[in-house]
This record gives structure tokens, sequence and C-alpha cells, in this order.
């Protein structure tokens, strides 16, 4: 924050308390739709055939990569198809359609024991390796892959800041599991060798806040710290900087840190308790297209549209003008059905009933240069980058922006600032 | 069930488009309600009534001249309709959103109490459709549209004295800033003191109960229209209140040097078009530069035109000819501050305070070269 850079950042009302205050209810499905992609990645060996019996935590699918990223079933049942569906990334995908029993039997991992800090760092490691734990904050990322080299790493850094609008799925879990939240960090700890723990967390998460202290008073290696309620917080990079001062080019590990996300530590520490893979998951349905807006337990591979359903349906006049985004309104990206199955790293739909905005002109009001985190200039990066101009992109600092988005909510002309200012990023760093 | 795909944003906060305009036009119908309820008290109803009608006769104007434009632009290109009602609609949203009232909202306020209705009429179709209109409309303008409403003004109806037959004596006074000029700018303390007995005190110059133009006089009702605006995060208070801060320095230095002493920058202040300048022309965004290093030397720059124009030419008009001037610095500004706004601030701040020692420079020394 400074006069001559505004202040670089934004005050949101983060609309928790539409879901954060109600009861979870928890949806079982018929039919489960498990996808056959990690990101990006979709190049899986499958194990089951149509009209196999499966249970929940048999192995459906193997990734062909050094990862070897395993998926599991989520349901007991029946294998009915393998077909391609839509998917959350906009692009068909193979979909491992399975029929549920209803009988719940289960496939265990490994032989599950009494107390989880038992296990040694290399069978924490390994455990979470065979159970495919992904970063559930949205990157998707094998979570062993950050454990791989500990060497140089001195501290874990959970984040449970949940800087999204209307998303509550991780506060949700940090309310009611923070047991376990405190065993999986102390096993994180014990994987990576590390001597430090530092949780943070939103200012406004208070119920979090106590839960957390009072079970972290026994435990010295793990610290809580707040934050306050600003976009972007959640942004390693900041978080980092913030806590310890270090800087990093491309991965945190660079700065001695492996950074997790709140839900996964949580899902690890079950995952270890149980010695099932995630099978189920907390989602936020929120926003005004939603009857109703609430949390929901779901099995992965569940059908949204099922949900929604179950849940009371849309609101009057969706899908008209209606916008339907996977994850929350900052970083999410728009959907254009919802005929789509839940994946380990949804965290929440958001449906917006009335999104119909007019483009306008840049009014140059300055708003995007005032909040740009980066202290860059938008909307000049914009102009340069519709002349091809590198010179002055590399001037503006093109190659900074951090894609927050920001830019684009404060837009008061409602331009796609951010959008542009990625591809002048892009074209920046292109060679 | 199959849902549009749009681009993010999908979230908004703060400002929209119409919030900013709207904005525009609370503050500046405050000052216009506070102008009419001001000369009702002090000269009574014929010229609070003419001067209501003022604003009325440029709102309408510049509307009319706005979807006339539009309008002629429409059959220019050979749109085809399918109905009146399609014809209309994006004009029906313009109109909502207050966007064709602006430029004459805030024009009538600037002119004289004494300027006939048809003058009016025809500066605020002037100002809207050559001032905005032809660089393609809101946002794309690069010259502020009221100041060229008001050069406008000047250069075609300035010569001839218009007296409304129905006003009384009182408002063909001379003005404030009138007295100044013949008072030839240059004064001793104790003919600054008589100044402001003879215009009717401090307080009233600041209440705006004085003659002078219809909005421009009363610098509270401005200063709170500019906090609001500010407030709303609509101004940013950097180009307002640096250019009036200038302006006060700068007078501060050249009444050391002639001797006129502490109250010397106040007169600046409360005559003539500053204070409304900095509020309602120097806060517009689309023509003045976008990031706070630009702003500052925007108005350090101002401040110097507008002085310089005041102490050695002309004392009327000498505000909206130099935001002129400025806008036309304004893309070379911007261009020259493209750079990271979180990096090199020492540079910046000597950067500003280069553009500041310059600006006063330059004032003093050439009006007291032109006084030798
Ligand atoms: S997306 Fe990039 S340019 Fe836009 S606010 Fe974030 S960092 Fe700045
Ligand atoms: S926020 Fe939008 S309207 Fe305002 S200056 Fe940036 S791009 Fe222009």
């Amino acid at each position: 924050m400074g006069f001559f850079s505004g202040q670089n950042c934004i005050k949101l009302d983060m609309q928790k308390t539409l879901t954060n205050s109600k009861p979870v209810s928890e949806y079982t499905p018929k039919l489960v739709a498990i996808p056959l992609k990690n990101m990006a990645f979709e190049d899986f060996t499958t194990h089951v055939n149509v009209g196999d019996v499966v249970k929940i935590g048999t192995k459906l699918a193997t990734g062909n990569d050094h990862n070897k990223l395993p998926l599991f079933s989520s349901v007991s049942g029946t294998v009915t198809a393998i077909e391609k569906r839509d998917h959350i990334s906009l692009k068909k995908t193979n979909h491992i359609i399975i029929e549920n029993d209803f009988k719940d039997e289960k496939e265990l991992l490994f032989d599950p024991v009494e107390d989880i800090l038992s296990f040694t760092g290399d069978e924490i490691k390994k455990h979470m390796k065979d159970a495919g734990v992904l970063g559930l904050s949205g990157s998707g990322t094998p979570t062993f892959t950050k454990f791989r080299n500990t060497k140089n790493v001195t501290s874990i850094l959970i984040n449970a800041i949940e800087d999204e609008q209307f998303i509550t799925a991780d506060e949700y879990n940090i309310t009611t599991y923070p047991a376990l939240l405190a065993k999986g960090a102390l096993t994180l700890l014990k994987a990576a060798d590390a001597k430090e723990c530092v949780i943070v967390i939103r200012e406004s998460n208070k119920e979090g806040f106590e839960k957390l202290s009072a079970i972290l008073g026994d435990f010295q290696e793990i610290k809580i710290t707040k934050m306050p309620d600003i976009y972007p917080m959640g942004f390693e990079r900041t978080l980092i900087k913030k806590i310890w001062d270090k800087t990093f080019k491309v991965l945190p590990i660079e700065a001695g840190v492996i950074s997790t996300n709140v839900s996964t530590v949580i899902e690890f520490a079950r995952t270890l308790t149980n010695a099932l893979p995630l099978y189920e998951r907390v989602i936020t349905l929120a926003g005004d297209g939603f009857i109703n807006q609430q949390n929901v337990k779901v099995r992965i591979g569940t059908i949204l549209s099922d949900i929604v359903a179950e849940m009371g349906g849309y609101a009057a006049g969706v899908p008209k003008n209606a916008r339907l985004v996977h994850g929350g309104p900052l970083r999410g990206s728009a959907v254009i059905t919802d005929n789509l199955s839940v994946t380990p790293v949804t965290n929440g739909f958001v449906c917006i009933a009335n999104a119909e905005h007019e483009q306008s002109p840049c009014s140059r009001c300055g708003a995007c240069i005032r909040h740009c985190p980066a202290g860059l200039q938008p909307i000049q990066i914009i102009g340069a980058f519709k002349l091809k101009n590198k010179e002055t992109l590399k001037q503006l600092g093109a190659d900074k922006c951090i894609e927050c988005g920001v830019c684009s909510f404060v837009c008061s002309s409602f331009i796609d600032v951010s959008d542009n200012a990625k591809k002048a990023k892009a074209f920046t760093l292109q060679k | 069930m199959n849902f549009p795909l749009k681009p993010a944003p999908h979230t908004k906060v703060g400002n929209r488009h119409e919030d900013i305009v709207a904005t525009v036009i609370k503050a500046a119908l405050f000052v216009a309600v506070w102008a009419i309820y001001n000369r009702f008290m002090v000269f009574g109803i014929e010229t609070a009534a003419h001067v209501a009608l003022m604003i009325l006769v440029a709102c309408t104007a510049s509307t009319i001249a706005h979807l006339g434009f539009h309008m002629a632009m429409d059959a220019l290109e050979k749109k085809s309709f399918t109905s009146f009602k399609e014809r209309i609609a994006p004009y029906k949203h313009k109109i909502r959103t207050g966007e064709t009232v602006v430029t004459g909202l805030i024009l009538a306020l600037a002119m004289q109490p004494t300027a006939h209705l048809y003058v009016v009429a025809i500066v605020a179709i002037f100002a809207e459709i050559i001032g905005k209109l032809i660089y393609g409309g809101y946002g794309q303008n690069i010259f502020n549209p009221v100041a060229v409403g008001l050069i406008f003004n000047a250069l075609t109806f300035g010569g001839t004295v218009l007296t409304v037959g129905y006003l009384p004596d009182i408002i063909t006074q001379p003005t404030p800033l009138a007295a100044l000029t013949t008072a030839n700018w240059i004064m001793t303390p104790q003919e600054l003191a008589n100044y402001f007995a003879n215009t009717g005190g401090i307080i009233n110059m600041f209440l705006g109960t004085v003659p002078g133009s219809v909005g421009e006089t009363s610098r509270l009702a401005l200063l709170v229209a500019l906090g609001y605006m500010c407030y709303k995060k609509v101004a940013d208070w950097v180009t307002p209140i640096f250019y009036m801060g200038t302006v006060y320095v700068i007078m501060l230095v050249y009444g050391f040097i002639i001797g006129a002493g502490f109250w010397y920058p106040v007169a600046h202040l409360l005559t003539g078009g500053i204070v409304f300048g900095a509020v309602f022309l120097a806060s517009d965004p689309i023509t003045t530069p976008i990031n706070r290093q630009g702003k500052v030397i925007f108005a350090v720059g101002l401040a110097m035109f507008t002085l310089l124009i005041r102490l050695t030419a002309s004392p009327t008009e000498g505000v909206a000819f130099s935001i002129l001037l400025m806008n036309m610095l304004t893309p070379l500004i911007d261009s020259k501050t493209a750079n990271v706004t979180t990096e090199n601030t020492n540079k910046k701040i000597r950067s500003s305070a280069i553009a500041f020692a310059i600006a006063t420079v330059v004032v003093i020394g050439f009006t007291v070269l032109t006084q030798l």
C-alpha cells in the first residue's frame, strides 16, 4: 500500500455466512461418474471392465506417467459403462460410470493402525502416493511430489485462508475436524522432517480459530496465524513473503516451504486413519441461482444436476442470463452444463442467476490500477498489448502479473482486463 | 441444463459504470440545489428561477444533442430496426443512467447566471457533440467536454455583455474575480483586507453568497461534493487536492514576494473557477492521467497554467483553458509514467517535486517579468 501504488488488494464481502451457518446435508447418489482426468492429465490405464463389481476404495485406473496417480471408486456397486462425458475442463473426457448398490463395502489400502502418529516418515509418504492424495485447493498436484526431496525443507504451510467468495467447504472442514487437522499436520512434519508448521487462517473465521487453538495448545511446533479478509491473500507467494519474508521463483520449496491446502491435510489424515482413499468431500453450492445455498457432503463422481435436484433445484429464471462456475466466483471457471461430476478438487459450484453485464468502453476510472496486487497498470498493459509493443509491456512489468483477476472484478466497465493481462504476460515472456 | 459460457469476472466489486455517472450527477445536483437556494436568499426569486431554468435547459439540450447525434449516426449507417421500440432501446438505457445530462448539468453550473437561456442551450449542445460524441462518446473523449463548452462560450458569446431583462441589477455587479483583476492582482495587506470587506468577506465567499458563476461561488458546497465523490471512489482526491494545494503554495510564495501577506492565496482560491475546476473538471478520470504519479504531474501543471493565464492574460476561463492544455498533455504523461506503480517510489517523489519547483519558478518568474 502506498501513495503511488494504491491499495493493492480488494476488501470483499466474502458472503460466507450464506452457507457456513447452515447444517451440512449428505447425498449419496445412485450413480457416479469418475473422470479419468486430473487437471490436464488424462492418460490413464483402467483396471476394471464393464460389469465388474467394485467397492469403495477399489483402484479403477492408474496414470501412465512417473506419478502413477491412482483413481479409486467412491461407491460399491457395478461398473456400467466407460464413456465420454462433459468434464469441468469443458472437454469431453472418459468417465467410469458406476451404479451404486448402497452396500458401502470397502476395500482397504492397508491395515489401519491405532494411532496414525506411529507411522514412520517413509510409510506416510508411501501411503500418500498410494492413496493418490491431491492438492484439493484446485491445483490438483499429487501431494507426494512436494515431499519427494525434503532435504531443505524447514517449514510446512497449511493454507486455510479460503479467500474465495461464497465457498465454505474448507471452513466446514476446519471447524468440524480440528483434531484431524492437527494430526495431519504432525504427520506432514514427520514426512518432510520439518521443524515448524504454520496454519494460516482468515481473521473472520473465528470459530475455526478458537477450535484449532484449543487443540493446538499442546503442540509447540504448530502455529496459527491470522490474516485479514482481503483478496488476494491465499496465494502461496503472498503468504510466504508475509510469514517468512522469503521469495521463490517457481515452487515454494525453493524457500524451504511445502505449502498445502487445509482440506488436503484433513483428508489425508482421514485416509491414514481409515485406510481409504478420498471418496467423499464437502462441496458448497452457493449463489442466488440455487434455491438452497448450502454445503453438501457428496461422493467423488456425483453428478451436479443430481445434487441440485436433491437440494431443491434452481431459482426461477435459470439458466437464462445465468452463469455456473466451478469453484468460487473469483478464481473459478465458468462451465456450460450441470451434467458434470464432482472431482476431488471441486470445492463448490456457484450459480449466479443474473450475470448479464454490458461491457462499455474503459472509463479510465483507474480502479484496476489502484487494486492490482502486483502494482501494475492493467489498462495500460492492455493498451500496449493491443499495439503488440513489447518494449512498453516490459516497462509496465507485464510479466509480473500474478493472474489474480482483481483487475476484472473492479472494472467499472466490465472489461475482461485480467484475461487480457494474462495474454499480455504470455506475450511478453515469449521470446 | 446448459449454461451460457462467459469469461470472468463472475463477480463484481465496487462501482459500475452507471454508479460513476450517478455519483457525479448527485454531487453536481447538490451544488446546483445549493446554488439555487443561495441565489434565492441573496438576490431573490427571479435570479434563483433563472438559475434553475439554466440548469434545466442545459440538461435538456445536452440530452437532445446526444440522442439526435446517435439517431443521425444510425441513419447515416443505414441501420435497420424492426420496430420503434428497438430503435430507442439503447437511448432509454443512456437516459436512465444519466449519461446524457451530466455534461449539460456541470456546464450550467460553470456559466455566469446572466447568460441567456438560448446561449446555455447552444453551448450545451456544442459541448455534448464536439466535446464528447464526435470522439465516440463516454470514455473516448480526450478533451473535457465542459471545458470545451466554456471556451466556446467565451469565444462566441463572451464579448457581448448579456443582461437578462428581468434580473435585478445586483447580479451584474462585478464578481470578486473581476474586482481582483481590476486591482491588478498586486495588493498590500491593507488593500487585501479592503478587498475582502468589499466583496462580502471570506465567510461569504466561502459559502457562495457573492456574485459569480452559478455553481462556482460556493466553495463549501463544492468541497462537500468532492468529498462525496472521493468517498464513493469515483474521483481520486489526488488531482483536485494537489491542484488547489499547488495554487495555494505558489500564491503563498508570490504573496510574500510582493508583500501581500498570508491571506493572499486565499483570495485566489476564493475567486474564479479554481475550486470548481478542481472538483468537477480535474477530477474527471477520462481526460486526466490514469495513475497517481501522472495525476500529481497533471495537477501541478494545471495549477501552473491556471495561474499564468490568470496573472498575465485573461482572468476568466483561465481554468478551462488550462484544463484543455493539460488534457492535450495527458497521453504524454500517461506514456511517460508507464511503469510498475510499486517500484521506484523515491524517483516518483523526486519527479513530482521537480515538476512542482518548475511550476513555481515559471509562474512567479513570468509574472514578475511582465510586471516590470
Ligand atoms: S490479474 Fe494481473 S494485472 Fe490484473 S490485478 Fe491481478 S496481477 Fe494485476
Ligand atoms: S477498471 Fe476498467 S474502466 Fe477502470 S481504468 Fe481499469 S479497465 Fe478502465
